[in-house]
């Protein structure tokens, strides 16, 4: 995956987490795909605002809420999380250059 | 004609109308109630029809319990441009006068909060009526920029050939949808109700929205008023190449209205009318809901269908889809920010708290220190063993507390739960 690619949800995606069974769920009203994930997911998905790359995304969630996490295993995680939702449609990439700082 | 032929032809015709709600098959009537819910759920809301909204409803525990609400009613107004006689502000004036409303910016401060922080996927935006407001395609344009699915509810009169456009552009013509409320399919029964001339823009209303390719949803309550003419509502419907209607029960909000509600017979009568027609279209899809299962009860024969129903069939059809009181799953939101638990009881003691006051977290962690936000599920409510109960699921809670003023109670309209009290402590 792209490292300098930044990303943003797909217009007309909605997001909904629900705490109780700590689900995440996308819905995307495009092409009517449903995609569920965990409470992880729901971070990743909550730090990527459309001007962070990937590293800047581990970096904040290291930062803010799993410090307890080496950064590479986290890359991992996040990394597999994004690609998937980039190759379901549920993500676009905006540009692929050096994000803002 | 001489006299005696007079009399025996008025005898006859008397004796038709005494035996009219006799001439009801019930049992063809019970039929053609439970065919209507059966085919409506597989026709669900716009938003509902997407089948991502499905898997997620779905994939959920059964009884779960949200921890916080994915559906929002949004009176962006309380002010109106109608006095419309059976309004639930008919009797309290007061309601019309535009309050505190929240302006421009706390309505988007709202938003964003509903959308970015508790996610909630689906909007209702009513009134008053909403487009009173001058900032309502200011406001909805906004909430369309987060591409929540939203329902407009309006009487339609305030749309005019620049709304109707603006409004096809902002709105998806996939998950949105506007309702307008007509109170008969023809110009004298709905002017009677809603005021002179108020028909023809309602009617013109729906025209310029469908020009614009919005999905468009007609609701009717029946009434004395609207009955009579009501079955050319499908021919109305069909000339406004509108397909989505609702036929509602007329809300009693105070004696001053009795007059419009139809007594048993009569709306049995015109249900079998208009469910029967129903039936044979299939470009029209009906929501009806004048006539519940609390009718049946009413009469001897109808308990006994309601009896078999249970008896024989694995039950597929209840009363009560709502259950918000249980599953937690919706809000309403006043135009003054005030949160209450359902738009079925907005009285003061029904307030969890004001967003101008409160933040909403601590709204809603205070909510089970009101009245209605008690814990009420199936195992609290006093008639849990009542063989009717998977027909009803108890019924609502909003309606029980006002009968009774608990919540434990059966919804109001249930005739049989005073029986069913004296059956169990004997």
């Amino acid at each position: 995956m792209d490292k300098t690619a930044v990303l943003k949800l797909t217009p007309h995606v909605l997001k909904r987490m629900e705490y109780n069974i700590e689900r995440f769920y996308l819905l995307n009203l495009n092409n009517d795909e449903l995609w569920v994930g965990n409470y992880s997911s729901y971070l990743v998905i909550n730090a990527l605002d459309g001007f962070k790359t990937i590293e800047q995304i581990v970096k904040e969630i290291h930062n803010t809420t799993l410090s307890g996490f080496k950064t590479e295993a986290l890359y991992k995680a996040v990394e597999a999380i994004l690609q998937e939702l980039l190759d379901k449609h549920f993500l676009v990439i905006v540009k692929n250059e050096t994000a803002l700082s | 004609m001489n006299m005696s032929t007079v009399t025996a032809v008025q005898i006859l015709l008397a004796l038709c109308f005494i035996n009219k709600s006799n001439m009801i098959n019930l049992e063809n009537l019970f039929e053609l109630y439970i065919h209507n819910k059966k085919t409506l759920q597989t026709q669900k809301l716009p938003a509902e029809m997407f089948s991502c909204y499905t898997k997620y409803k779905e994939s959920l525990p059964k009884g779960y319990i949200f921890a916080f609400p994915n559906s929002i009613v949004l009176k962006v107004t309380e002010a109106c441009n109608l006095r419309c006689k059976h309004c639930f502000y008919a009797e309290q004036p007061e309601f019309y006068n535009k309050r505190s409303e929240l302006n421009t910016t706390e309505i988007k401060e709202l938003i964003d909060f509903l959308v970015d922080e508790i996610n909630i996927i689906f909007l209702t935006l009513t009134g008053g009526e909403v487009f009173v407001r001058k900032d309502f395609l200011e406001i909805l344009n906004y909430i369309k920029q987060k591409y929540i699915p939203v329902i407009i509810q309006t009487n339609g009169v305030l749309i005019d050939e620049i709304k109707a456009k603006q409004l096809g552009k902002t709105l998806n013509l996939k998950t949105d949808s506007v309702q307008i409320s007509l109170e008969g399919a023809d110009a004298e029964s709905h002017n009677k109700i809603r005021g002179d001339g108020t028909f023809e823009k309602a009617i013109n209303a729906i025209q310029l929205l469908r020009k614009n390719n919005i999905r468009v949803q007609i609701n009717m309550t029946l009434t004395t008023v609207s009955a009579p003419k009501i079955e050319n509502i499908f021919e109305l419907c069909r000339n406004l190449n509108v397909n989505w209607l609702s036929i509602g029960r007329l809300e009693i909000c105070s004696d001053k209205q009795r007059y419009l509600e139809l007594p048993t017979e009569e709306l049995m009568n015109y249900s079998n009318i208009l469910l029967t027609k129903a039936k044979k279209i299939n470009d029209i899809k009906m929501d009806y809901r004048a006539l519940t299962l609390f009718d049946f009860l009413k009469l001897p024969e109808g308990k006994i269908l309601l009896d078999n129903y249970i008896n024989n069939k694995d039950i597929q059809i209840s009363q009560n889809k709502c259950l918000t009181c249980h599953h937690h799953d919706k809000l309403t939101i006043s135009s003054e920010g005030n949160v209450f638990f359902c738009s079925m009881d907005e009285s003061k003691d029904a307030i969890l708290g004001n967003l101008r006051e409160q933040n909403f977290y601590d709204i809603w962690e205070n909510r089970f220190n009101t009245p209605y936000f008690q814990k009420r599920d199936m195992s609290t409510t006093k008639c849990r063993n009542c063989k009717y109960i998977p027909l009803c699921n108890t019924g609502c809670m909003a309606s029980a507390y006002k009968k009774y003023g608990d919540i434990n109670c059966a919804a109001a309209e249930c005739t049989y739960f005073n029986e069913y009290m004296r059956l169990k402590n004997g």
